[in-house]
């Protein structure tokens, strides 16, 4: 009978429990629009669930190079190099672990996660599941030439993520990331990827990216992504000790 | 010549005085000797172990990196067609060997450990001929011959093996950032261990065939060419020979000297140096002080006699002739003393070969020996020569002032 205890005491904790669900529902109605926004704009969860794709790196300077990605899952991910002269080599990558395949070795060389290949590491180039990975600590509006931008600070959710913070600008109408700044835990900008052309028709998907190291500003690159198959992936190809699978893989071509 | 005999046999008046002022300046002569002699031996066994340690006498670079310090030129096995400079550097007479060097750093790893390198890439058998040495501590040397693929050898600094748990004998795998960014890893055997003398550096370096590095670096360029010359082949003829050899070249090319390319051996001179000059003024002033109140002494117990010549027609400037003669007697007779005991105590601490510890940053001590070259022997002379000079100044001051009437009736 809340209205008839109203009536014996004040009802102040009552009136300031509804101002408090108010609040909060509303905070929750702003925020969500946010991580909607995060969530379809984020093209790593887009992606295929495994899919075979072919970029092609040009850094600012050096020779361009050209990749085949193998992936199955978000845990397993197999770079190829196409290049003659780096046939047999991979860069595969294990949860959280990457390793180097080279021919010339019988065992796997593991690098740091963040290892950066010339210009780019698998992260900028492939992505990281920004809606999954990272919370919204603020949300601010923006604007350039191509109209209104949203830009979301997010922290990561997990110590071991490549970034610690990370500024997502998306393009509000098209909902469409425009660049991703990653930041030290100062706060200093260290690099970016900046989304220049998109694959209009089919599936959600960058057709070139441009990664900046802030830096070294000299070790920039373009990377195209040329092709994506949406295809199975044949879970050989990820073992760290068994070559077969990739030897299968170098004898077709 | 009378002065001087008449000085002699005024020293031989006083034995006791002039043989305890011998010893101090036979003394002061010995610890100079002895002591020019460590820094000759530091000098020599220093630029002995730059040179034979892997630096050679020159290097020969690409212009372009002459400036660079040869760790940022690591990336950068440039030198494109160095077999033929190498050719034309090894046709000088001077010159008794040049082999092309990369320098390369990556990640060396052994099962679950891994370590950060700093790679010398050499011809053995180029380095053997210019009597480079390899401080071995365990397994053997790399082979002269260019190893086949899948054949190669490298030999691990000894702090470097230690970090990653390898022995002689154990496959590990180089990894590196060829110059066009590419990584690439090559399974290697260690052939051995070895120590720069530097425990710092053997912390992080290792030892491969030029050809292992090239396999590895996936290039056929080199990042210098060390040239090693010939026993008693003197620096700059040879370097006026080598620049005639290399002008003309395209790109073009730049000739470094050992000593440019050390700048701690000159950090290590201005130091040994400094030590020397700073002992030596110490042992000039006490030298010149104990006989500086020696020869005063002798004055103060002649002051009657020298007022005796100077009655009999002597002149002030022959009384302080006198004085000198008999300081530079004391001087030149104590110098050859010290000559002799310098030399002597010089070869009796050589026989003993005592281990010094060893120096800062190096791994092990090294036994003493003391360098004697006749020019230290004739400047430890001419030293105390002149530090007599300077303490018989007072004395002859003192004597050439006196008083003919006073210096008759000095009790």
């Amino acid at each position: 009978m809340p209205w008839a205890m109203c009536e014996r005491r004040p009802c102040l904790p009552v009136a300031a429990l509804a101002a408090w669900l108010a609040v909060a529902a509303a905070a929750a109605g702003a925020a969500e629009p946010h991580a909607d926004l995060l969530r379809r704009s984020d093209i790593s969860s887009l992606a295929p669930e495994s899919f075979r794709a072919r970029l092609l790196v040009t850094p600012a300077s050096g020779q361009p190079q050209q990749l085949e990605v193998w992936r199955a899952g978000e845990s397993r991910t197999l770079v190829r190099f196409l290049a003659p002269k780096d046939r047999g080599k991979y860069l595969l990558r294990l949860e959280d672990a990457l390793f180097f395949l080279s021919p010339r070795a019988k065992k796997a060389v593991k690098l740091d996660p963040a290892y950066r290949l010339g210009a780019a590491s698998l992260d900028e180039m492939l992505g990281t599941r920004y809606s999954r990975d990272y919370a919204i600590e603020s949300a601010s509006d923006a604007e350039d030439a191509g109209g209104a931008l949203v830009v979301l600070e997010l922290k990561a959710r997990n110590p071991k993520a490549p970034w610690l913070r990370v500024r997502y600008v998306v393009r509000r109408e098209l909902q469409r990331p425009v660049r991703v700044e990653f930041r030290a835990a100062s706060g200093k900008t260290t690099g970016s990827v900046a989304f220049v052309e998109w694959e209009e028709q089919g599936r959600l998907r960058p057709r070139r990216l441009h990664i900046s190291d802030a830096l070294r500003p000299k070790r920039s690159a373009d990377v195209a992504i040329q092709e994506v198959e949406e295809r199975s992936v044949p879970s050989g190809l990820f073992d760290l000790t068994d070559p077969s699978e990739r030897r299968k893989l170098e004898a077709s071509e | 010549m009378k002065l001087a005999a008449i000085a002699l046999r005024n020293l031989a008046r006083n034995r006791r005085r002039t043989v305890l002022s011998l010893l101090v300046i036979a003394s002061g002569t010995a610890a100079l000797l002895l002591t020019a002699g460590f820094v000759r031996f530091s000098f020599s066994g220093l630029e002995d172990a730059i040179i034979r340690g892997g630096l050679g006498h020159f290097e020969v670079v690409l212009e372009d990196e002459a400036a660079l310090a040869s760790t940022q030129r690591a990336a950068l096995p440039r030198l494109a067609d160095w077999q033929a400079v190498r050719a034309a550097i090894e046709a000088a007479p001077q010159v008794r060997a040049a082999g092309g060097v990369i320098q390369l750093s990556g990640v060396v790893g052994l099962g679950d450990r891994s370590s950060a390198f700093l790679a010398l890439a050499v011809e053995p058998d180029r380095e053997r001929r210019m009597g480079f040495d390899v401080k071995l501590r365990e397994g053997e040397d790399l082979p002269g011959e260019p190893p086949a693929e899948g054949a190669d050898r490298v030999l691990l600094g000894l702090g470097l093996a230690r970090a990653i748990g390898a022995r002689a004998g154990d496959a590990v795998t180089l990894m590196v950032v060829t110059p066009d960014g590419m990584l690439n890893a090559v399974d290697m055997t260690v052939c051995g261990l070895f120590t720069s003398g530097l425990q710092d550096l053997d912390l992080r370096l290792i030892k491969l065939h030029l050809a292992s590095a090239q396999r590895l670096a996936e290039t056929e360029g080199v990042s210098s060419i060390v040239v090693g010359l010939a026993d008693g082949a003197a620096l700059e003829p040879a370097r006026a020979e080598l620049l005639r050899r290399l002008s003309g070249r395209n790109p073009r090319l730049a000739l470094l000297d050992w000593r440019s390319r050390a700048p701690f051996y000159g950090q290590v001179r201005s130091l040994y140096s400094g030590i020397f000059w700073f002992l030596g003024g110490i042992v000039f002033l006490l030298v010149c002080l104990s006989n500086s109140s020696a020869l005063l002494m002798a004055m103060m117990e002649r002051v009657r006699e020298i007022g005796t010549l100077l009655a009999l027609g002597t002149s002030r400037a022959g009384i302080g002739a006198l004085f000198l003669s008999e300081a530079l007697w004391l001087g030149l007779l104590g110098a050859l003393a010290g000559d002799a005991l310098g030399l002597a105590l010089a070869r009796v601490l050589n026989a003993l070969r005592i281990e010094m510890p060893p120096p800062p940053g190096a791994v092990s001590g090294f036994p003493l020996q003391l360098e004697l070259a006749p020019q230290d022997f004739l400047l430890a002379t001419c030293l105390m020569l002149a530090v007599m000079a300077v303490s018989a100044l007072l004395p002859i001051l003192r004597a050439t002032r006196l008083r003919i009437v006073d210096a008759l009736g000095h009790v």
